[in-house]
């Protein structure tokens, strides 16, 4: 099959190269033809028309039986309105009595009787031409209109760029849904797919969203506008799209298509054009057609690479015979290309409104909240599920949310990373008003250069619920954790944007440099931080606060992201939930160490110390035990527990137990940057502590007072060893620390903190 | 109109001209009507029957040579047609008084304009009642010695034979060729030179040969019957025609009741099912089935009333499938059908049905929908889809081999390319109920790991290699190659480690390769899934060939862009320091 494609292919590539060059020199006369002063283009003015009266068409050819059952079902939504709208009957050259059913059943109704049948488009347009409102609503005669289906389709031309106007199309329960009213196209491979899309649930939401089409079956036209474009194209005789290249020049000159799906017919029968054509014949007529709406209307930039591919779909979906049809009308094509009005908005732009429902709500309606709306309806987006005990991101974002939740409405959107992460999220929905979960399984690459810190959360699944959630509600704000989610940003133009640097990714990877002492792995540390730099400020740049944990991450950050963007918003601990009874007692020369080991520098600082640091310890105190505590250990750190000393948990539901136990904890951290939950959760549970000095940046330490500092090897296992000698001294140590976190990092505050942040930013003054 | 004696130029078809000449009569009975007519072959035939004129000229090019006979008052045009552009030319350079005449045979007056634009188009289009004297406008009989080719269905030609019989002149010699009797055409051809020939083009597939033979004959006139009843006599233009029409238009389906031979690919009801359907309304219900099925589901067959005939495969010997494959051929079916739902039973049935010689080859996909077996449908037999029936348990075992090692002669050859625990814990995956529980297990593992496999339960073989001793690990290697595994199975978890082990793994012939994940959660390989052996975490694409362009794109970009990326990094660091220190002390 591969082989005969690549054969049509080199066999009708000159062909292509000629129909090319046919379309080149009519755009060129048509672009003359605007530049001369002939009047041209579209003379109407964007204003808005008086919509509560309409014209209604229908057109009939031998459906007698189909007006029966359509035309009270339109009466009884005429009477519906309350206003005394225009009701056509275009009798299309009927062999039936349907003309004399009308006269004699319906008199109100008038008709317009056509001597043969001229076909579905001039058809209708004699139809239009007929009417006299000023708004026409053009009905086929096997669709049976629901009551309220008018007021939908009226209301919509309130606004003033509006062209027409579709309904949603709903079919008879046990028939397949062949059409829904959302219209879209796909162009894939050169070639066009035209597709009613089944409705969303925004659909619902929003009145009126953009599509490709109004289908002339069950929509509302601006009648001057359609007049203006010369109604129905003649090309397309006797039937099929008809209406799609009507609303594809209708979209050029700047007019909107949209549908309601508020307003529903339901599609009964399709019998007109299936009794009269065979299944290849409308098969055949719907490809032809296809390519004369392609040749007469899209840009030649489309055209290029659709003529190029054409010859490879000529054993798919199209044949040559049929292809070599439509090339019978190229003439008239070419001459309507040439005739055609003048382009006012690109073919790229509003298929970008069609295909992205937010795309078009941006562009036409940017600043959409309403005014003076309390609360804010704040979007938190998260990279990973806030959770308590799982680590430290996950607490902060779950603390700030719950303190957040109190004054405002919060809507969650998070990735999981598998399944059974998903029944955590009962535990926010207290907090938020709507929780959505998308599982992170695969990813787009975001770039071609090789290191992509965050190219895994880049994910298509994500993105559509995004667009979701941001069509289906009106959000004041919307706020990013960890930087790897701004990518993002670009769908939420328009609302003020937060983003929560939880850690300084570059600087976390420039603290690695130091630890390598391969020159060739230094400098690929090296390049890992100037690239994560690169697209972190990229990232940052494009929100309108960015919030840092520590004042050394916004320090870090000054030289490359507006000053005035950076705040610094502290993580907290809850002191209440880490109170442990005074009366415990700990074990003796027990050593405890927390920390989520998806994060890397908690990983490289227990092989650190359980290598270097604790055999001179347990030398020392040959009694001395290690628990390594928290979720995820990889396979290096679960290896430890071939040390007898050490212990590795994994996940604990309750944390506080090994706290209990716990003589000193020890964070001997080398890498990674941001401030350190698991030394305000040790102070808040009393505990003394030994860390690094870059484990304790960012946090209120004083050495020897709240907390031992202990800067290389031997200071570390000198410092750890002196707690584990002195017990008095541990509960000293203890007691200041938790009155440091109780002092300075309770949630309470912060989260006050992080809601005047909100307030500030969207300008209202809080209630 | 004073003209009582005109000149009616032939510059249009036969049908048309005689219309027109009859209705000019019609309308002017007192009229005296010449025609000048472009061509003199078979008009006489036509003149008989259709006595309107008083004299008739025949086309010459030297319109004075024609002038000089000539004595009319006026040229009378019908512009019925694009074409006769050469009668018309001479026709109206005799100077004469020119008028046009439509089919209502109305003149006016014929103007040059006129005249060039009948050279673009038809004036006049046809109206009813011309179409309906068209339509029963007598083609001319043959001559008496006729060939008359049976390409089509025989139903088709007794469907016509009306049609046949007012062509056919009664004392005339007709040689019938039918499909079967091709061979005696060249007896035939020797004895009898023949004046012409009927030939059908009913539109169904095959019969192409014969089709083919008049005009290789060179028969000076030929005759095309087409499905729908419609003669014509051949020549360029309107054979030419005829085809386009058919490539625009296509063809009717044909009404006949064909000989269709099923042939059993899948299960009895599946069989069973599509039996029924092709006795439908919608596909031939007048059909003749004949069903190629196993000796073993005969019984079943026999109780359906849409059968006509059953013929059954699985006798032993030369001599009965011989025996068999004559029944077949003798069938000579018009149609031959097969469900191929992507399943790899019935190899033996799949492949009688390509070679059986029919017109049409029918397919049933897994979701028992048909379509022509084509070349440009030719790559859907492969695909593998659910099949729309559950199939039933069979009561005996099918005697197809399935790929999967399922039965206890299966093979596995299990290559460590994991640490020994998650090797041991893959072939407690591979015994388990779901995969592999009656296979014969072997494994192939480095000397040192012989002891913690061998005492597997599970293993029944060890194959090992020594690191230090290539000699030895060649000829395990070839062993392992002799021992004929059914399946080659390994760890493919993405770790960079046993790469040589993971390269025998394609490397040993097997019919199939089953790969086992990280979590030892197992699946055959095949070229959609082969990109899930990447060491790729998270990664789920639809299309593996586009992942591993991808993948191996990014890995050379990787390489290649290493050094131009720093070196833009660096120079956009130092920039925005350079930056931020010139608006530091600029005050800004």
């Amino acid at each position: 099959m591969f082989v005969i494609r690549v054969i049509f292919w080199f066999v009708f590539l000159p062909v292509q190269f000629l129909l090319l060059l046919a379309f080149s020199l009519c755009d060129w006369l048509h672009f003359l033809r605007c530049k001369l002063p002939f009047p041209t283009d579209c003379t109407l003015p964007n204003e808005v028309v008086p919509h509560k009266l309409c014209s209604i068409v229908m057109l009939n050819w031998d459906g007698r039986h189909l007006l029966e059952e359509s035309i009270p079902a339109l009466k009884r939504a005429v009477r519906f309105t309350g206003n005394d709208h225009e009701i056509i009957v275009v009798d299309n050259g009927s062999r039936d009595d349907s003309i004399d059913w009308l006269r004699s059943n319906h008199p109100s109704i008038e008709i317009v009787a056509l001597k043969e049948n001229l076909g579905f488009g001039e058809g209708n347009n004699r139809g239009v031409a007929a009417s006299c409102h000023d708004i026409v609503v053009l009905l086929n005669n096997d669709m049976i209109v629901s009551e309220d289906f008018l007021s939908p389709l009226l209301d919509a031309f309130e606004d003033s760029h509006v062209f027409a106007v579709s309904s949603q199309i709903l079919f008879p329960e046990g028939m397949r849904r062949q059409e829904t009213g959302n219209t879209q196209l796909h162009f894939r491979g050169g070639y066009p797919h035209f597709s009613h899309e089944p409705i969303q649930s925004f659909h619902n939401v929003r009145a009126y969203l953009p599509v490709l089409w109004a289908g002339g079956g069950s929509s509302a036209f601006h009648r001057d506008r359609f007049m203006e474009l010369g109604g129905f194209s003649s090309l397309f005789s006797p039937c099929y799209f008809e209406d799609t290249d009507l609303s594809y020049r209708a979209w050029s000159c700047g007019w909107k298509v949209l549908m309601a799906a508020n307003s529903r017919v339901l599609h009964k029968h399709r019998s007109s054009s299936s009794g009269r054509f065979s299944s290849s014949q409308m098969e055949r007529l719907v490809e032809q057609r296809k390519l004369w709406h392609i040749w007469k209307n899209y840009p030649l930039r489309t055209l290029v690479v659709h003529l190029l591919l054409l010859p490879l779909h000529l054993t798919r979906q199209l044949s040559v015979a049929t292809y070599g049809c439509a090339l019978g009308k190229l003439f008239l094509v070419l001459y309507q290309r040439i005739c055609a009005m003048p382009r006012k908005v690109s073919e790229r732009t509003f298929a970008q409104w069609i295909r992205q429902p937010l795309a078009y709500l941006n562009h036409f309606n940017p600043g959409r909240t309403g005014t003076n709306r309390f609360p804010l309806q704040i979007l938190a987006i998260s990279a990973y599920l806030p959770q308590l005990g799982r680590h430290g991101g996950g607490n902060r974002v779950f603390y700030l949310l719950r303190e957040v939740a109190k004054k405002h409405e919060v809507s969650l959107l998070s990735f999981v990373e598998n399944e059974k992460e998903c029944d955590s999220v009962s535990a926010l929905l207290p907090y938020c008003k709507r929780v959505e979960t998308v599982k992170r399984t695969r990813h787009t690459p975001v770039s071609l250069f090789p290191y992509e810190p965050f190219e895994e959360f880049n994910c298509p699944a994500f993105r559509k619920k995004l667009e979701i959630l941001l069509v289906e509600k009106d959000f004041d704000l919307v706020h990013f954790e960890w930087p790897q989610m701004a990518q993002y940003a670009d769908l939420c133009r328009g609302i003020p944007m937060f983003l929560t640097e939880v850690e300084v990714n570059y600087a976390a990877h420039y603290t690695v440099v130091a630890l390598q002492k391969n020159p060739l792995k230094k400098l690929r540390a090296i390049y890992n931080s100037l690239h994560t730099l690169y697209r972190e400020v990229q990232l940052c740049r494009k929100v309108d606060r960015v919030v840092c944990v520590t004042d050394e991450d916004r320090n870090s950050l000054r030289n490359y992201v507006e000053e005035s963007k950076l705040s610094v918003i502290n993580t907290g601990v809850d002191t209440q939930y880490f109170n442990l009874d005074d009366s415990h007692v700990f074990e003796p020369n027990t050593l405890v160490f927390v920390g989520a080991f998806r994060h890397e520098p908690n990983v490289d600082a227990m092989l650190y110390f359980c290598h270097q640091l604790l055999p001179r310890i347990v030398k020392e105190r040959p009694q001395t035990c290690l628990y390594i505590v928290g979720d995820g250990p990889p396979e290096s750190v679960k290896a430890l527990q071939s040390i007898p000393q050490v212990t590795v948990t994994g996940y604990v539901e309750d944390i506080r137990s090994f706290y209990q136990r716990a003589q000193v904890v020890v964070v001997p951290l080398r890498t990674g940057v941001g401030i350190r939950g698991k030394i305000l959760e040790a102070w808040a549970a009393g505990k003394a502590m030994v860390a690094t000095p870059l484990a304790c940046q960012g946090i209120r330490v004083v050495p020897g007072e709240n907390i031992f500092v202990a800067d290389g090897a031997d200071e570390f296992v000198k410092q750890t060893l002196g707690l584990l000698r002195d017990p008095n001294l541990c509960k000293q140590l203890g007691r200041a620390g938790r009155e440091t976190a109780v002092d300075f990092y309770d949630w309470k505050p912060l989260g006050k903190e992080m809601i005047d942040l909100y307030e500030g930013i969207v300008q209202r003054d809080p209630i | 109109m004073n003209k009582s004696h005109v000149l009616l130029v032939q510059c249009c078809h036969l049908s048309q001209f005689f219309y027109v000449a009859k209705t000019l009569r019609e309308r002017n009975p007192e009229y005296k009507v010449d025609a000048l007519f472009c061509t003199s072959s078979q008009i006489d035939a036509y003149l008989e029957d259709f006595p309107y004129f008083s004299q008739v000229y025949f086309y010459q090019h030297n319109s004075r040579a024609l002038g000089d006979g000539l004595d009319v008052e006026a040229i009378v045009f019908p512009l019925l047609n694009r074409g006769y552009w050469q009668i018309k030319k001479v026709a109206f350079d005799l100077s004469l008084t020119n008028l046009e005449v439509d089919y209502e045979g109305a003149f006016r007056p014929l103007s040059v304009r006129r005249l060039y634009l009948s050279r673009v188009r038809p004036l006049y289009s046809p109206t009813d009642s011309f179409v309906a004297y068209h339509q029963d406008f007598p083609i001319l009989p043959l001559g008496k010695r006729i060939l008359l080719m049976e390409s089509c269905h025989s139903t088709v030609l007794r469907q016509y034979q009306d049609k046949l019989d007012a062509l056919i002149p009664t004392d005339s010699e007709v040689t019938h060729i039918r499909k079967g009797s091709v061979k005696e055409i060249r007896r035939d051809v020797r004895i009898n030179h023949f004046e012409s020939a009927i030939v059908f083009f009913s539109g169904e597939p095959g019969f192409s040969v014969m089709r083919l033979l008049p005009f290789l004959l060179f028969v000076p006139r030929i005759v095309v019957v087409t499905e729908t009843g419609k003669t014509f006599d051949v020549n360029t233009r309107s054979l030419c025609r005829f085809l386009l029409e058919r490539i625009r238009r296509g063809v009717l389906p044909p009404q006949s009741s064909p000989r269709i031979l099923v042939v059993q690919t899948e299960t009895v009801p599946h069989v069973q099912h599509i039996i029924g359907q092709l006795r439908g309304v919608k596909l031939f219900p007048r059909s003749e089935i004949t069903l190629f099925c196993r000796q073993m589901d005969r019984s079943h067959f026999e109780l359906d009333c849409h059968v006509d005939r059953i013929l059954t495969y699985g006798g032993a010997g030369i001599w009965d499938n011989f025996r068999l494959w004559r029944q077949i051929r003798k069938l000579d079916p018009d149609i031959v059908c097969a469900i191929f739902s992507g399943r790899p039973y019935f190899r033996k049935s799949k492949l009688i049905f390509f070679i059986l010689p029919t017109r049409r080859r029918m397919v049933f996909n897994a979701q028992l929908d048909h379509y022509n077996l084509k070349f440009r449908t030719f790559s859907r037999i492969f695909r593998s889809e659910p099949l729309l029936l559950e199939p039933e348990p069979s009561p005996e075992p099918s005697p197809e081999p399935s790929p999967e090692p399922s039965d206890s002669s299966s093979h596995v050859l299990m290559l460590q390319t994991e640490d020994p625990v998650k090797t041991a814990k893959a072939i407690k995956v591979l015994t388990s109920e779901k995969v592999a529980p009656r296979a014969r297990i072997s494994i192939f593992c480095s000397a040192k790991e012989q002891g913690a496999f061998a005492s597997l339960p599970q293993v029944n073989q060890v194959f090992v290699y020594d690191p230090q001793n290539p000699i030895t690990s060649l000829t395990t290697f070839w062993n392992m190659a002799r021992s004929g595994p059914d399946v080659v199975a390994g760890i493919f978890s993405g770790r960079p480690i046993f790469w040589k082990q993971k390269v025998l793994f394609f490397l040993l012939p097997a019919r199939n390769r089953l790969v086992f994940n990280n979590q030892c959660d197992c699946f055959f390989l095949n070229w959609r899934n082969v990109h899930l052996l990447l060491p790729v975490r998270n990664v789920r694409f639809d299309n593996s060939i586009l992942f591993i362009i991808l993948f191996f794109f990014r890995r050379v970009a990787k390489i290649l862009l290493f050094f131009p990326r720093f070196a833009f990094l660096l120079m956009w660091v130092v920039s925005m320091n350079l930056k931020r220190v010139m608006s530091t002390t600029t005050g800004k």
